[in-house]
């Protein structure tokens, strides 16, 4: 086997790999959630990680009164963890949506568990009930079909947000 | 690596770079670490690493540590982008790729003397352990940085990789017992489009993250 320098031998083994696996440029969003889904990833913990590393290094420019570099500082922003105490009306637009799409996440859930999956049968017992008038049949009719109606709508609204 | 200026990053695949936002031409830095750290992961599997968790042996780093190391050379302009080098996502995971070889690298050249020891101690784990399988990845035992690093024994790893998956197969073999390297130029000789040829990388990658390239020590001891 041929002697190669370190540098020669990492550029074959480059070379091989993104042949085989892809460049980087390869993997697009959908695909990184994926890859980062199989490997038992928690996004939102590592970008907050991340942005604790780079607010250190940010740390040393105020610490130098120096201005932050553009792209230090667009990187701070756009990991800023949720949790943090917003900085202005666009930062608390940004929390407050997020906070109405989780409840909303919640409610949904929450709702998918309480509407039953399959066709909507409902008691009808009552029409044999004794001293019942074609009034209040008729009335109770109606509750059921509103009942119906409103399930039937809710289910709809949670095979689309699926 | 290639760095998209002369390498095989083709254009069989949209979107590629990073979303630049178009106030300032700034990356979306959330999506950048996403990707960086998925093709991190992606590397850290061809080295038998895996999993979040997972570090360079001896060295205590792990994917996030390199993903931070070249985001932060990134934004204090030790590393500098320019469109005309190739897309920013691939000058940055080439970069993080050559930190995690050099790693492995160096971890290599302190064990070199203790290596014999670190082989002996491997074989009797796989004597005394019993068949350790591939779902035991990725925190299976350590792997041996000096033969990671062997282009003869990287080979070897991709070819058992792929063994059993006659698509994949064909990839390996068009790329090591051919040495094509173009999307092209493997879709010609396997039979098939460039654009299929893509979705079979899509595939060994994502098999390689789930269960790593195994070293073909630990293989055969496997399939004993």
């Amino acid at each position: 086997m041929k002697n190669r320098s370190p540098e020669e031998a990492r550029n074959r083994i480059n070379r091989l790999s993104e042949a085989l696996f892809g460049a980087p440029d390869e993997i697009d969003e959908e695909e990184a959630e994926q890859l980062l889904k199989d490997a038992g990833f928690n996004t939102e913990a590592l970008n907050d990680r991340l942005y604790k590393r780079l607010y250190a290094e940010a740390q040393q420019y105020w610490i130098a009164r120096k201005d932050l570099p553009p792209l230090l500082k667009k990187a701070l922003d756009d990991l800023r963890p949720l949790s943090s105490p917003p900085r202005n009306e666009a930062e608390l637009a940004r929390q407050a949506r997020a906070g109405v799409e989780r409840v909303i996440e919640k409610a949904k859930l929450l709702a998918s568990a309480m509407v039953p999956e399959g066709p909507l049968r409902f008691a009808e017992s009552y029409r044999s009930k004794q001293g019942l008038t074609e009034t209040d049949r008729n009335k109770l009719d109606t509750v059921q079909e509103q009942l119906k109606r409103k399930i039937e709508r809710l289910k709809g609204k949670d095979d689309k947000g699926r | 690596m290639q760095n998209g200026k002369n390498g095989t990053s083709g254009s069989h695949i949209e979107p590629r770079g990073v979303v630049l936002s178009k106030q300032n031409q700034h990356p979306d830095f959330k999506q950048l670490a996403k990707r960086l750290t998925a093709y991190g992961s992606v590397v850290f599997a061809e080295f038998a690493l895996g999993g979040e968790n997972a570090v360079v042996p001896g060295t205590g780093l792990s994917i996030e540590d390199f993903v931070a190391k070249v985001l932060l050379e990134y934004v204090t302009g030790k590393i500098k982008h320019h469109p005309s080098r190739g897309v920013l996502i691939t000058i940055l995971g080439a970069a993080m790729r050559n930190d995690i070889i050099d790693a492995l690298r160096k971890k290599s050249h302190e064990r070199e003397e203790t290596r014999s020891q670190m082989l002996v101690d491997e074989d009797a784990e796989i004597k005394n352990h019993e068949k350790p399988a591939l779902d035991t990845y990725p925190q299976q035992a350590f792997p041996d940085p000096g033969a990671i690093l062997d282009e003869h024994e990287y080979r070897e790893r991709v070819r058992l990789a792929v063994e059993d998956e006659p698509e994949l197969k064909e990839l390996a073999e068009a790329v090591i017992d051919l040495e094509l390297y173009k999307p092209e130029e493997i879709a010609d000789a396997v039979g098939t489009s460039a654009a299929e040829i893509q979705n079979r990388k899509k595939k060994l990658r994502r098999r390689l993250n789930k269960q790593g390239l195994v070293t073909s020590r630990r293989k055969k001891a496997e399939s004993v």
